[in-house]
């Protein structure tokens, strides 16, 4: 009866348990035939789950009291997994064996091939760098950063390692893709132009794609991002989003500063790092300002002027040592 | 961190361990396998082979990868299978069905989908403008959970009640309509007959 081809909204339907039985039936047989819009349902209903409320400790208890006794049946062997779960267990281990040999492998042959030499290139408060890689690709070093890479890429893959920011222009290879590792995430394209910034201790992390396409490999997730999209990760609640770019991409190359709603405090690590000076938080007060705004080739003292106007933030600037105290009253 | 610590201890045969990631993991496993079984007594049978999986392969981990992107593997497959073999588990198949709007209980009249799409319609407009709106951002726009939390600047559980709230007046909704819709068939019938 009816339509055979299954459309999203019958994956929705079902999904939100408002299915017809005719929809039910396609849900199934799509199932059968394996479906590219069910496995990206399943993929998203996999994150939903990620975020259910917290249970009560009494919950808890006794979850883990069932996990408990869960454990005395498959240990007695009473436990059985009818034979075609058993299958199904024993192809996901052995699923789970070939990347460990594979990962081992891989291990084995970067030591075998021990010739290739590293370089490593980094940048001090205030400063910029360019670099050229041996593919011909370039990469702008934003200040405070380092990006480690080897001298001749492996066949397979260019893999560059970055802390801090970068802007990368990538020629495009598509037999060799190419990696930004970071320590949170890692960035991989074919060829486009895009900024990665990843400072130890902000809060925000970023990726901005100028053109092209890229994906970005985090431990849970994994996204893809066009040109003018930005990914952003919250790296205190663990959220991330992705959003449109209205403006140029990593503007900093332009001695240009830019906060967008950025906490005082990634702010203030960010003046530390373009102007090599030392920032404090007067004691006892709540900094929970978020700033925006763009400063272009300014003085430090402009900048601070400029986030007290709009913030309300006092500073104590000593030109001796370098160090500001931010306070509010 | 917390869970990596954990992970490590289960590969070390750590019982207690293999407990504590019983628990973290219960309630987000069920809420992935109720989506699909519908039937909380087969969404915890699919819950308690996954970890069952995961006790008998535990020396086969990788502490260093995600823990939480092998359950996943694990859980999917195991949905995936059982939804694959649905005509053979006449059991989670005829449940499935049981739950369908336009066969619950006593009603077997086929419900036209258009007529469906139209009930949903007329149910989201009952809701506030917030929930319609974050409704909206889920299904038309599919934005995750997330995504929708961060740009309306609310926390991701007020975006799940918002849904759930939403999918709730749906199904009332269409449960009265129904069940009015089935009175009417009931009293017409012995005028037919």
């Amino acid at each position: 009866m009816g339509r055979n081809k299954i459309s999203k909204q019958d994956i929705q339907h079902y999904l939100d348990d408002v299915y017809t039985s005719d929809e039910a039936k396609r849900v199934f047989k799509a199932f059968e035939k394996g479906n590219e819009l069910l496995h990206k349902s399943i993929d998203k209903i996999w994150e939903e789950s990620q975020d259910q409320p917290q249970i009560s400790i009494t919950q808890y208890k006794e979850d883990k009291k069932e996990a408990s006794l869960l454990l005395q049946t498959i240990k007695k062997k009473k436990y059985r997994l009818s034979s075609y779960k058993y299958i199904l267990s024993i192809a996901a281990s052995i699923a789970i064996l070939v990347v460990a040999s594979v990962k081992v492998y891989e291990y084995h042959t970067q030591f075998k091939g021990a010739q290739i030499n590293y370089t490593e290139i980094s940048t001090k408060a205030g400063e910029n760098k360019k670099v050229l890689l041996p593919d011909g690709s370039s990469v702008n070093l934003n200040t405070c950063s380092s990006i480690r890479f080897p001298n001749q890429f492996e066949k397979h893959e260019r893999k560059v390692e970055l802390q801090g920011e970068a802007y990368f222009i990538i020629t495009k290879n598509e037999k060799q893709p190419f990696i930004v590792s970071t320590e949170l995430l890692d960035v991989k394209v074919l060829g486009t132009q895009f900024d990665v910034r990843t400072y130890k201790y902000d809060q925000f992390v970023t990726v901005s794609v100028e053109s092209g396409k890229i994906q970005v490999d985090m431990p849970e997730a994994s996204v893809r991002l066009i040109a003018n999209e930005q990914l952003v990760i919250n790296t205190l609640s663990e959220e991330y989003s992705k959003k449109k770019l209205n403006c140029s991409v990593a503007v900093w190359r332009e001695g240009i500063l830019r906060f967008d709603s950025t906490p005082i405090q990634d702010v203030a690590k960010e003046l530390e790092r373009y102007y090599n000076c030392q920032i404090t938080f007067a004691p006892n007060q709540e900094f929970d300002n978020l700033i925006t705004g763009e400063h272009t080739n300014l003085n430090l003292e402009a900048v601070l002027k400029s986030i007290e106007f709009t913030s309300g933030i006092h500073y104590k600037y000593n030109n001796l040592t370098n160090h500001i105290i931010l306070y509010r009253h | 961190m917390i869970e990596k610590e954990l992970v490590r201890s289960l590969i070390k045969d750590d019982e207690d361990a293999f407990c504590e990631l019983y628990a973290l993991y219960k309630s987000k496993l069920l809420y992935f396998a109720m989506k699909f079984v519908k039937s909380k007594e087969f969404a915890e049978d699919v819950f308690q082979d996954t970890f069952t999986i995961i006790w008998q392969n535990r020396h086969s981990i990788n502490p260093e990868d995600s823990f939480s992107a092998y359950v996943y593997t694990i859980v999917r497959n195991k949905i995936i299978d059982i939804m694959r073999r649905m005509e053979s588990d006449k059991k989670i198949h005829d449940y499935i069905l049981s739950q369908a709007i336009d066969l619950s209980e006593d009603n077997n009249e086929q419900v036209v989908e258009n007529e469906l799409t139209t009930l949903i319609n007329q149910a989201l407009n009952k809701l506030t403008n917030r929930q319609q709106q974050v409704f909206n951002m889920s299904r038309n726009k599919e934005m995750s959970h997330k995504e929708i939390a961060m740009e309306l600047n609310i926390s991701v559980y007020t975006v799940q009640e918002h849904i759930s709230l939403a999918l709730k007046a749906i199904k009332d909704h269409l449960k009265h309509y129904y069940s009015s819709y089935t009175g009417l068939i009931m009293l017409l019938l012995p005028l037919s007959s």
